[in-house]
């Protein structure tokens, strides 16, 4: 057996009637990091966020914190705080109140209370606002209370349920960096729940990709933003561009295909995909590693020639649609906004992608 | 040997490492009994056990085949049975079609004096069953007002013909409540959408308005015909030798000792009462098409058009006449020296609110307040402890918890007669009979209102607390009990009131000095003392008028305004 991490799940599987809500998951936390479960709505994270704290309990599966198991403890002897999605604060309590709920279950002398609270309204930013009741809070502010509320206890894991999803976009940014500027100064272990790629993009240590209740990729941001391992993961952080074609040559870490008379050299990132000469493959491109060509380029690798379709302008960006023969979607091109705007539409144009990111991400 | 010394050691290599295991079942059973939510559980299921379902069964129990072919086949009963369904059918459309035109007439006009007429229109919940009928007697009865003093006939309105305008008043208020709460809660815009769409006022009405609010109506129709059908205050005051079922079972026990006949007849009454409930569970739990946002719209109302602002105006104005009439009347009758005879101002009448009198308001008082405030306790577990695990066998228990909604109080009187006159469990002649009866009967309001709160408040906030380290119950009585002030509050003064002014269980359970109110009253009334229940009857809705304010103020929470389904928890 290997050496345990901080929080493990091993095997974890739920099942309601037919469905099959988490299925075989595994998963290693270290502590003091901040692991993200990201997926499409019904992938089983929230499932797997209950079964973390207690709420649910697993079909099959066990549940260890620092080397115990913990399946058999209920909800409120575990130690993991939740915040909910929505935030769930008392509403007959003060500000103040709601936070000591915890340390006054767990019996401290009224002034260490008094000090943590303090400590941890200072730390979120909430001083001042004891007093009030969370009707006559804002929405980044309740946020915050039900955060303090949750730290104050001082977790062995801090559970975080969707916790941005009800603030608007420039809040969710704020709240966002403060979440990760407390779990570092506080060295919390953080599972954090959310189906925005962007937002585990930029909070996470790790982030484990769902999908059907399984984790099909587990690593950090960079890897799985530059080296996803399936179409899914590819499609669903970030967004790309899939092309498909027939293997020409193949070496373990490089691929060479044919689109049409085409060929495009790809890089394999997934060790488990093996493509031998003649299988189809799918690679991923995304759309910002593609350079836009009106003049044929000199070079003739990796180069594929289309024709533009339509294009959108999105301020720091201007997406292009190109139209590549024998492939059924257009490629989305995103190319940096220039001053001088010209007229794009039904020009001819060639597209250069580095070999390096061409990714293979799917072999038939 | 071999095999089992295997297993044991592939068990033990599971219990360390392996694949989780629950415990042994009797481990899990053993920490049960010390979890207190378990124990709440069990002992609610006791007690519903003993106090509804052991009392329902007895009266199922009691009378043999052959008594109960003889009880239902007898002319008598026949017509009882026919008649209550007449006026059942009766009653209920025009209780229903008033309470449906109040309703409208409070969500689409701009009458002048709507708060007003919504406080006097309620006024009817506030006082025993009899009362319309009383004061009916006082104005059209032998010695009426208008019938003997003004008009000088010898028409009175004993009768069905009484028992029907009687019960339109007395019920209608019932119905105005139910779709007042529709009406009020169809999402405005929608009626923009149709007059936008180039739909007229009558045209929008009937397509969009009326459609969104059946339901409601529907509902509210079902419960004014369990409530009318199972009706006896009424009837006993005004329906004369005209039977119902219910006066007609009362009859049997009181002037012939028939238990068997009564027990067979009141399960005839529940059969229907029972059908109609369940009808409007099945037909209507998923049918409602209002949906309740908590987000008001921002639009004012469509107002109906001045024809019919002016006509409904008329409409309330007469409904609301009629009832200041009939307190106006008791209120009269209270201080009048001889009623049709010599009309000088007295207080003599009120020399009668002593003795027995006095015992039996205090009684009345005892009883209900006790029984209001331990329905709305029991309610509140319930909602919690039985609804929230109605899984399985439990939601059995969640509909017995449901079921005397559906229970006619003459069956649930004869019920507790039957039950606990004789050990194991013996309180014939004690209050406490009559406690635990109005108590059981008052359950369903109180547990549906706890219900619905719990709903509202959600999972979450309780959840919050445990992952703060608060055991379930605690967590339940730091966080949900709290918000649960308001249920409480309005199920207490639901139940009270409801108590304070029933007549049909407690005519049954009542022991020697051991009288309530609402029987002395209805005693008098069939001595001919109409002074002396008219001064109880003033008495005794004056003070579930007090009661019910000081209630309201003590907590803070507005109970019967307008605006209580607005307040969010």
């Amino acid at each position: 057996m290997s050496v345990m991490e901080y929080l493990e799940l091993r095997h974890i599987t739920k099942r309601y009637g037919k469905v099959v809500a988490v299925n075989e998951l595994s998963l290693s936390i270290k502590q003091g990091t901040l692991v993200t479960l990201l997926g499409p709505s019904g992938c089983g994270k929230t499932t797997t966020l209950h079964i973390l704290a207690g709420f649910t309990q697993p079909d099959k599966g066990e549940i260890y914190l620092n080397g115990r198991l913990i399946n058999h403890l209920p909800p409120h002897r575990r130690g993991m705080s939740l915040v909910f999605q929505s935030y769930a604060l008392f509403p007959h309590m003060t500000v103040y109140d709601n936070i000591a709920y915890g340390l006054k279950i767990r019996r401290l002398p009224q002034n260490e209370i008094w000090a943590r609270v303090n400590k941890i309204m200072h730390l979120v930013g909430l001083q001042g606002l004891e007093k009030r009741y969370p009707h006559q809070l804002s929405g980044g502010q309740q946020q915050r209370v039900a955060l303090a509320r949750a730290l104050v206890v001082e977790p062995y894991v801090l559970l975080l349920d969707e916790p941005l999803s009800n603030l608007d976009a420039k809040l969710r940014i704020a709240v966002r960096t403060e979440i990760r500027r407390l779990q570092r100064a506080m060295n919390i272990t953080i599972v954090y729940v959310t189906h925005d790629q962007e937002e585990a993009l930029s909070i996470s240590d790790f982030i484990a990709l769902m999908h059907q209740g399984h984790i099909v990729q587990f690593g950090t941001p960079h890897d799985l933003y530059c080296a996803p391992a399936s179409q899914f993961v590819a499609d669903f952080i970030g967004g790309s561009n899939f092309i498909s074609g027939l293997v020409t040559r193949c070496t373990e870490k490089e691929c060479e295909f044919s689109i049409g008379k085409q060929i495009l050299i790809g890089r394999i990132v997934n060790a488990n995909l093996c493509p031998k000469t003649g299988d189809k493959v799918v690679a991923a491109i995304r759309p910002e590693h593609i350079i836009l060509h009106l003049e044929p380029p000199q070079k003739d690798i990796n180069i594929l020639e289309g024709e533009i379709i339509d294009t959108a302008f999105l301020g720091a960006k201007t997406r292009v649609w190109v139209r590549v023969p024998d492939q059924e979607a257009p490629f989305i091109v995103d190319i940096p906004t220039v001053s001088t705007v010209s007229d794009l539409q039904n020009k001819r144009c060639w597209l250069s992608i580095h070999p390096s990111n061409v990714i293979i991400v799917e072999a038939l | 040997m071999n095999g089992s010394a295997a297993s044991r050691g592939n068990q033990s290599k599971t219990r360390y490492g392996g694949a989780y295991q629950a415990p042994p079942f009797f481990m899990s059973r053993f920490f049960k009994i010390y979890d207190v939510g378990y124990l709440i559980t069990i002992s609610l299921i006791l007690f519903i056990s003993i106090f509804l379902l052991y009392p329902v069964i007895k009266v199922f129990a009691y009378p043999s085949w052959a008594q109960y072919v003889n009880a239902i086949t007898r002319p008598l009963a026949v017509r009882a049975l026919k008649n209550s369904l007449f006026i059942t059918l009766l009653s209920t459309i025009s209780s229903v079609f008033v309470g449906f035109l109040f309703a409208y007439a409070m969500n689409y006009t701009n009458i002048p004096g709507k708060s007003f007429f919504h406080i006097i229109s309620i006024l009817p919940l506030l006082s025993p069953p009899f009362v319309v009928a009383l004061a009916w007697i006082l104005l059209f009865g032998p010695r009426g007002l208008i019938t003997y003093n003004l008009l000088h006939v010898r028409w009175n309105i004993f009768g069905w013909k009484g028992l029907w305008l009687v019960q339109t008043i007395a019920f209608f208020p019932y119905a105005y409540l139910v779709i007042d709460n529709v009406l009020s809660s169809i999402d405005p815009s929608l009626e923009y959408a149709a007059i936008n769409l180039g739909g007229t006022g009558k045209r929008t009405f009937l397509t969009v308005t009326v459609p969104l609010a059946l339901p409601g109506i529907v509902n509210a129709a079902l419960l004014n015909a369990i409530y009318i059908l199972a009706d006896f205050g009424n009837p006993i005051v005004i329906a004369g030798d005209w039977p119902v079922l219910p006066t007609t079972i009362y009859g049997l026990i009181s002037g012939h000792y028939d238990v068997f006949s009564a027990a067979a007849l009141s399960i005839v009454l529940l059969f229907p009462s029972i059908a109609i409930y369940i009808f409007s569970q099945l037909a209507l739990g998923s049918k409602s098409y209002v949906t309740i946002t908590g987000k008001g719209s921002a639009l004012p109302r469509k107002s109906a058009s001045h024809t019919m602002h002016f006509v409904l105006f008329v409409f309330c104005s007469f409904i609301t006449l009629i009832i200041i009439a009939v307190y106006g009347i008791l209120l009269v009758g209270a201080f009048t020296e001889t009623w049709g005879i010599k009309w000088t101002l007295t207080l003599r009448h009120w020399s009668a609110l002593t003795g027995t009198a006095l015992q039996s308001l205090v009684n009345s008082l005892v009883c209900a307040i006790i029984a209001g405030l331990a329905a709305a306790f029991i309610g509140l577990m319930g909602a919690q402890f039985i609804h929230k695990r109605a899984k399985r066998i439990m939601r059995l228990w969640d509909f017995t918890f449901v079921l005397p909604a559906a229970i006619p109080g003459i069956f649930l009187g004869i019920g507790y007669l039957l039950a606990f006159n004789a050990p194991p469990i013996m309180l014939t002649g004690t209050l406490l009979i009559l406690i635990l009866a109005l108590l059981v009967w008052n359950i369903p309001i109180a547990y549906q209102t706890c219900v619905a709160a719990i709903k509202q408040i959600g999972d979450e906030i309780p959840s919050a607390a445990i992952t703060l380290g608060a055991s379930p119950v605690r967590a339940f009585l730091s966080t949900v009990a709290p918000l649960l002030r308001g249920p409480f509050a309005y199920s207490f003064v639901m139940g009270f009131l409801r108590a304070v002014t029933n007549l049909s269980i407690v005519i049954f359970l009542i022991g020697p000095g051991r009288n309530v109110a609402t029987v002395h009253i209805m005693n008098l009334i069939q001595y001919a003392e109409i002074p002396r229940a008219t001064v109880l009857t003033v008495a005794l809705f004056g003070i579930a008028i007090i009661v019910a304010i000081l209630a309201q103020a003590l907590l803070g929470i507005p109970l019967f305004g307008r605006g209580r389904r607005k307040e969010s928890v």
